[in-house]
């Protein structure tokens, strides 16, 4: 019984002793955790160093090619294409229409609407922080903190026309750097205006950057890959935003400032020039828009069949960029022969903006300003480039009507011009239907409306 | 099982879902104690679907609506026809009758101060489509020593291994893979079956020839998992009225997980990427152990005929979870490879660790008065590496008071055994996911630079843990020599601070804040009646009806209200809005109520009932059954919806009265968010048993006992619900959104024969 109790004894003391031990590694009172898995955004804010400030820089880029998520949706909505995703029928029902109750315009939650809005704010956000960090940092010249800073609006200036084009009448929120005191939502025209003031903000910026970026950008960039070519991208956007806010002065003016980026040409390779996202195998992201000829699979965007059918004879740009395939693809009552053909390989480029287009941005300026003859010399630029004759209209109107047909088929499902267009000039109602509806803007999004 | 915080609350924080206790047998000793079970029997489909009939008129019924070339179609149908090619592919698919295998040998027993338990048992089971099924073996050990009057050790010890094929079914997005997808387009007239070479031609139908992915695809996944506990307990102190014991347990739980999905070079859906045969590999550690030191104190004063007893427990805890996942993926493989190696394109698709801390100092008092009144109060500080305030405690308390009125001196009856009001209180937390407090720069890659860009969800610095408060009164009445018993529940519990994901303006860049957003409110009923209506010799029946309902509301909701779940709003989700029940189920239009959409359905039974008995005849068989009534509750049947697109549900070709269209396409197109809310009530009878013993007069000395039997689960389903099973769901268990599904691997029905001999 005795030694018993001395063994209890000496047991309870070691077992004493080992707690007190293992408090002493931190049992009681560990290290607070860490995220094991990725850096925090607060580690950038300040103090950043330039290689950090290259990886956000590279991040921007990366959320600036997401934007692509609105090609799919506003080329739907603009008759481009059809959506032939077998996996939700709701591609179908709800872009096209045709399923009941589909309302883009007063459904706050339209189905597979991110594109149109959270993607380019993401884009917004990533440019907020690239411009934090470089602003509270000591590891930069002022002059390199230019180049950021030129850098960072330029993409995001590109980025708010998404959401713009999205909400049209609705208009969107500009100031959106504080989560916590977002501002007011600027109406279709004080939007369109504040982009254009960060564009010339980004192209002050640039303009006081040196010869020189403290930073890299991937091959889509090439064309711009220092603060002066930049500032051509920079103003050939500002073109892109002026034409839509109708000042054609001011379109004809950023237009001068993007030469030599701008170039009244002819030519493929004139009609090329631009700026590209680009894609590549894992890790990085195959191009999106890259699908295998003639696919079983039911899941894919098809050429909408009015592309094909309004084409005039030996238009090259049908040939180059849709093919016809040896069986249709058909989904809920659509059905298309003709896929995007213009991509290579899952690593091919996609343009963001093109030399093509500031053509006919110069020509719709000058048509609107009553320079009807420079107008109509873009005009044939373009079309003796993809093997057409010389277009001989004669009147504003009908010069009008040719540019918007020019961009049909120069802008092919490039982001979705033709929606856009149609409804700058009033003629939603000329689109095809094909049994639903056309949707002049989408619904403010539900996290909106509080 | 502990369900409600007041019964739970001494698990603290992260007992609000409730709490599960695993047992398991001990060995005794003395004569060593063989038992041998044999289980063979087979799986078969519950319940399928059925599909509608094709002909000339549905085709064009079809194609003028849902697109196709009519002629072509017919002229498919005629040829498949003519040649007695048509086939019910639902019925070829899930049609397998899978074999069940299962042996289990235990042996138990022991000498002196040890004990020990040791069980090995091995199954194999193949599922109701071909290629489908699992084996599983496990082993376990359970030792008991006595080092001393004081010290006792014991370890418990189990190993299980799973090797599991899965098959390919559910939802798919654009990758393709999922049969139950393909089959909701393809109709009986498709040709679907390999030609004399073996090749599966393609379907035209949609992006899966399913028959090859049956035979071809392969979705396996392998689990380890070892758990290892050992506790020690020292009884310190031991009078006739007082006892101190103390007791150290840790233990250790680690699983691996290794899962692998290859869709080889030439199934449909690879000959159409740019890159084909594919296979992702997945490979999951994930490590727990925790370690616990208690300390109890009994204790009891006599009075006479009175007495008060007092126990004591207080101590602390740790549990430390770490976990790391990888998923890497071949794209572009050599034939027959599935190596990540062997692959064009390599690729690392994620690889994230989980690593939590959870510490906890708990305390309880029980006093005990002769049996007549029992109060117990507790309480608990817990801290969790989950929460924002990594080092805070928060504190969790419990009581509870139950009385026996029978106890008390004048108040004993005839009639009566037990006549119990009881009250109890408790207090649980629930803690944030993994990551709602992080803040992360994200990564990826372009054109050959590495980018890093701030995530989409953002933090709440100020985020704490859930809280559920609970009451609850009970009354358990037994009478009859207890041969009938009725325990009666009404609970309320006030969950505070429930952890939402808040949806930002999304014009932020962030979509997502975990928030404690919202206050919810449960109040619910249960009543559980058991009678023993026979007990005689030869014949005993134990009878237990089960009713339990549950209403929800959230009472406060300090962010706007959204929905959320599902796959969107438009084929219906959840409504999380203040004076709703967060089960509710909303669609298109949107709407300028509060509601914000309309309403379809509310996923909530409105009550739930089981009914289990028991036979006993002539003290060696044995029957038991046990049936489940869920009444109401309504789910989001997107399988309907799919082939209503395909034309394939079972109902498609009926006329409907002022519509154009036959019934599935005028579903599709004029039913809108609602056509596919339906209710899923069912009456199910689950569980079927008759079992034999062998009068001891045919077992020898060896033998002690054998027992024969037959059972059966998920044995017969009533239901209007149009789909193979509505107890199902896409998204798994979670607390909302656990009622959508879409093409989901049938139930099935499992009958299975058993011999177990004891020697």
């Amino acid at each position: 019984m005795k030694s018993t109790t001395r063994l209890t004894h000496r047991l309870s003391l070691t077992v004493v002793l080992s707690l007190i031990l293992t408090t002493s590694c931190g049992v009681f009172d560990p290290e607070p955790i860490q995220n094991p898995n990725n850096p925090s955004v607060e580690s950038v804010l300040s103090n950043a160093t330039k290689a950090q400030l290259q990886n956000l820089v590279t991040g921007l880029e990366f959320r600036h090619r997401a934007t692509t998520g609105s090609n799919n949706i506003f080329s739907t909505f603009g008759r481009e294409i059809y959506p032939l995703f077998a996996s939700d029928p709701r591609f179908v029902n709800q872009w096209v229409g045709v399923g009941e109750g589909a309302d883009a315009e007063n459904d706050p939650s339209f189905f597979g609407s991110g594109g149109t809005y959270s993607t380019p704010y993401e884009t917004v956000l990533q440019g907020n922080i690239l411009i934090q960090s470089a602003e509270a940092t000591d590891a930069v010249s002022a002059q390199e903190k230019s180049g950021y800073l030129g850098f960072a609006k330029t993409l995001q200036a590109y980025s708010y026309l998404i959401p713009l084009h999205a909400q049209y009448s609705n208009g969107i929120r500009i100031d959106v750097s504080d989560i916590d005191n977002l501002g007011p939502f600027l109406d279709y025209d004080a939007a369109l205006q504040a982009i254009r003031d960060l564009l010339d903000d980004g192209y002050s910026d640039l303009g006081s950057a040196g010869q020189s970026f403290a930073f890299d950008l991937t091959s889509g960039f090439d064309a711009f890959s220092t603060p002066a070519s930049f500032a051509q991208l920079n103003r050939a956007i500002a073109a892109r935003v002026a034409i839509y806010a109708e000042d054609w002065a001011g379109a004809e003016s950023a237009l001068t400032s993007a030469q030599p980026f701008f170039e009244l040409a002819s030519g493929e390779d004139v009609m090329n020039k631009g700026g590209y996202f680009v894609y590549g195998n894992p890790p990085d992201q195959f191009n999106p828009f890259y699908y295998v000829p003639n696919t079983t699979a039911i899941q894919l965007p098809m050429a909408h069949p009015s592309f094909v059918d309004d084409a005039e004879e030996g238009d090259l740009r049908v040939t180059k960029k849709v093919f016809e395939r040896t069986s249709p693809v058909t989904l809920q009552g659509l059905s298309s022969l003709y896929q995007d053909g213009r991509f290579e390989s899952t690593s091919s480029p996609f343009p963001f903006l093109r030399n093509e287009e500031l053509i006919l941005i110069y020509a719709e300026a000058n048509a609107q300003s009553g320079d009807l003859d420079a107008a109509t010399d873009a005009i044939n630029l373009i079309r003796s480039t993809w093997g057409l004759d010389d277009f001989t209209g004669s009147t504003k109107d009908e010069i009008i009507d040719q540019i918007l047909h020019e961009r049909r088929y120069s802008l092919w499902f490039e982001g979705g011009h033709r929606w856009v267009d149609m409804r700058r000039y009033g003629k939603l109602s000329d689109l095809p239907t094909d049994g639903g509806q056309i949707y002049r803007f989408l619904a403010r999004p539900q996290s909106e409306l509080q | 099982m502990l369900k409600g915080p007041s019964a739970a609350a001494i698990y603290g924080q992260r007992a609000n879902a409730g709490v599960v206790i695993i047992t398991t047998k001990r060995g005794q000793s003395g004569e060593s104690r063989v038992s041998f079970s044999q289980d063979v029997g087979f799986n078969s489909a519950l319940n399928l679907i059925g599909v509608a009939e094709w002909n000339e008129q549905k085709i064009d019924a079809y194609t003028s609506v849902l697109g196709g070339d009519a002629a072509a179609e017919k002229a498919a149908y005629n040829a498949a026809r003519s040649s007695g090619r048509i086939y019910d592919y639902e019925e070829i698919l899930y049609g397998n009758r899978g074999l069940i295998n299962q042996t289990s040998l235990s042996v138990s027993g022991g000498s002196g101060r040890t004990s020990f338990y040791l069980s090995g048992t091995h199954r194999t089971e193949d599922g109701i489509i071909q290629n489908t099924g699992f084996d599983r073996s496990s082993l376990r050990l359970n030792v008991d020593h006595r080092l001393s009057n004081t010290f006792r050790l014991s370890s418990r010890s189990s190993y299980t291994f799973t090797d599991n094929e899965r098959g390919f079914t559910g939802n798919q997005n654009g990758t393709g893979g999922s049969i139950g997808y393909a089959l909701a387009y393809t109709p009986t007239y498709a040709q679907l079956y390999p030609d004399a070479q073996g090749n599966y031609p393609n379907n035209p139908y949609f992006s899966d020839n399913m028959l090859s992915i049956v035979d071809n695809a392969v979705n396996e996944q392998k689990v380890q998992r070892l758990i290892q506990g050992i506790q020690v307990r020292a009884d310190v102190y031991q009078t006739d009225n007082t006892s101190v014991s103390l007791s150290l347990d840790g233990g250790i739980d680690y699983l691996t997980f290794e899962s692998m999905v290859w869709m080889p070079t030439y199934l449909q859906n690879q000959r159409s990427s740019s890159n084909p045969g594919d296979v992702v590999h997945t490979l999951e550690d994930n490590f727990n152990a925790n370690f616990q030191a208690t300390a109890s104190i009994n204790t009891s004063i006599n009075l006479g005929e009175q007495s008060i007893s007092s126990a004591t427990q207080f101590g602390f805890s740790r549990f430390d979870q770490l976990q790391n996942r990888s998923v890497v993926r071949g794209q572009g493989m050599v034939a027959g490879q599935t190596g990540l190696a062997r692959g064009t394109i390599q690729s690392v698709i994620s690889q994230s660790i989980v690593d939590v801390v959870d510490l906890s100092w708990f305390g309880q008092q029980e006093f005990n008065w002769s049996d007549k009144v029992i109060a117990t109060f507790g309480g608990r500080y817990d801290r969790s590496s989950l929460n924002a305030a990594q080092d805070t405690y928060y504190f969790y308390p419990k009581a509870s008071l139950a009385v026996n009125l029978l106890n008390f001196e004048g108040l004993s009856s005839d009639l009566f055994s037990q006549i119990k009001p009881r009250v109890a209180y408790g207090e649980t937390g629930g803690l944030p996911n993994f990551g709602a407090t992080f803040r992360s720069l994200s990564g990826g890659n372009i054109g050959g630079f590495l980018a890093t860009y701030a995530s989409t969800r953002s933090i709440d610095p100020n985020l704490k843990p859930e809280r559920a408060r609970e009451l609850e009164f009970g009354l358990d009445v037994a009478l009859l020599d207890n041969r009938v018993s009725l325990e009666a529940t009404y609970y309320k519990k006030e969950v505070e601070d429930l952890i939402l994901d808040e949806q930002v303006p999304i014009s932020s860049g962030i979509s997502v804040i975990a928030t404690n957003a919202a206050d919810l409110e449960n109040t619910g009923v249960e009543l559980a009646l058991n009678m023993i209506p026979v007990q005689k010799k030869n014949f005993g029946w134990n009878t237990t009806l089960l009713y339990w309902s549950n209403s929800s509301e959230i009472t406060r909701l300090g962010i706007g209200g959204f929905s959320t779940g599902g796959f969107g709003t438009s084929l219906g989700n959840y409504l999380i809005q203040e004076g709703f029940s967060p089960s509710t189920i909303v669609g298109l239009p949107a709407v300028s109520d509060p509601s914000l959409y309309t309403i379809y359905g509310d996923a909530q039974p409105d009550f739930e009932m089981s009914w289990s008995n028991d036979f006993t005849i002539y003290r060696n068989v044995e029957l038991s059954f046990l049936w489940h009534w869920k009444k109401g509750g309504d789910n989001i049947n997107l399988s309907y919806l799919l082939t209503d697109a395909g034309g394939t549900s079972p109902d498609w070709n009926e006329p409907v009265e002022g519509s154009p269209f036959l019934k599935g396409a005028d579903r599709l197109i004029n039913g809108g968010s609602g056509a596919y809310i339906e209710d899923a009530s069912y009456v199910k009878l689950r569980e079927v048993g008759l079992f034999y013993t062998l009068p001891q007069s045919l077992t020898g000395t060896v033998v002690r006992q054998v027992k024969v039997g037959v059972s059966a689960n998920n044995v017969l389903l009533f239901s209007d619900y149009r789909s193979y099973d509505p107890e199902t769901s896409v998204f798994g268990t979670q607390a909302i959104n656990n009622s959508v599904e879409v093409t989901p691997f049938p139930t099935s029905r499992q009958v299975v024969f058993n011999v177990n001999i004891d020697f």
